[in-house]
């Protein structure tokens, strides 16, 4: 299996398959992060392909000093928030709104009245309480218990110390206890 | 390491890790792929409107000939006439006429 850093290196290089092979390695990552930011399926989609397509685009200003897979975290955390952002001002809204080809694959109001699952509870309320963190804490919190990053890695991607990460770590995993209070016997 | 407990940081781990997220979009790598294409597009024709432009208005601001070659030959030849002296004879000239006419007309009363 090639590594991250070489398929970077031939992405610089102009090499398409590359990023092919980069977009298959990374697309589940990518869209999870994306995800996590906006809260929003279809803005998820929107800011992974951008965020692939940034990769692309800057894929020269990678010039070793971190391992790929933090460059390209860094890369889609800024995309998706520029996304998040983007979707605030009005004028965007209207233009993605005119634009059907961004399917949104949310569930729709009966998927929500069948999910009555113990399992299925948990998760959209879960899901809920990660929305209700602020945008910052969200990531840290997806970066550190969902795709297990180390604190030293996610200090890189969102460009902070390590002191101030573990606080943040801290502050947002307090915060999740009180929004989740009914599920303490799991958490 | 960390400011939690170990086996706390596992549950909560395994906790979110349940948090349903929305399967990845089909085709995202094709996606991407017409979005890098098309920025290119989007990249050389904005590259050509720039370059058509200034050429557009290097060929406008370029100083045109107002007339023929042949004929600024010939204005050449014609700058010693156009800043010679007018041809009006000198006050010198004037004079010595007059006295001549004066001379004439007291030859005429005499006769």
């Amino acid at each position: 299996l090639e590594a991250d850093e070489d398929l970077l290196k031939r992405c610089q290089a102009g090499d398409a398959e590359a990023l092919t092979q980069l977009v298959r390695r990374y697309e589940d990552r990518v869209f999870r992060l994306a995800c996590r930011v906006t809260g929003d399926a279809a803005l998820a989609e929107e800011a992974a392909v951008e965020a692939f397509a940034r990769i692309w685009a800057k894929a020269r200003q990678w010039r070793g000093q971190s391992r790929a897979g933090t460059w390209i975290y860094q890369v889609v955390l800024r995309t998706a928030l520029d996304t998040q952002r983007g979707q605030r001002r009005w004028w965007q809204r209207w233009g993605r709104s005119i634009r059907p080809d961004v399917p949104d694959v949310r569930p729709g109001p009966e998927e929500t009245s069948i999910a009555t699952t113990d399992q299925e509870r948990r998760s959209r309320l879960l899901a809920e309480a990660l929305r209700q963190l602020p945008e910052a804490d969200r990531v840290v919190v997806h970066l550190y218990y969902f795709e297990r990053l180390g604190l030293a890695e996610i200090a890189d991607v969102m460009g902070v110390s390590r002191d101030a990460l573990k606080m943040r770590l801290a502050r947002a995993r307090d915060r999740l206890r009180g929004l989740l209070k009914g599920f303490n016997d799991s958490v | 390491m960390t400011p939690f407990e170990h086996s706390d940081d596992e549950r909560l781990s395994a906790f979110i890790r349940q948090a349903s997220i929305p399967p990845v979009p089909d085709d995202l790598a094709g996606r991407v792929r017409r979005r890098v294409r098309s920025r290119r597009r989007r990249a050389v024709l904005g590259a050509a409107y720039v370059a058509a432009g200034f050429v557009g208005m290097a060929l406008w601001s370029w100083p045109r000939p107002s007339h023929p070659a042949e004929s600024a030959t010939v204005q050449l030849a014609e700058v010693r006439e156009l800043f010679a002296a007018p041809p009006v004879a000198s006050l010198e000239i004037l004079t010595r006429q007059q006295d001549a006419y004066l001379e004439l007309l007291k030859q005429l009363q005499k006769e």
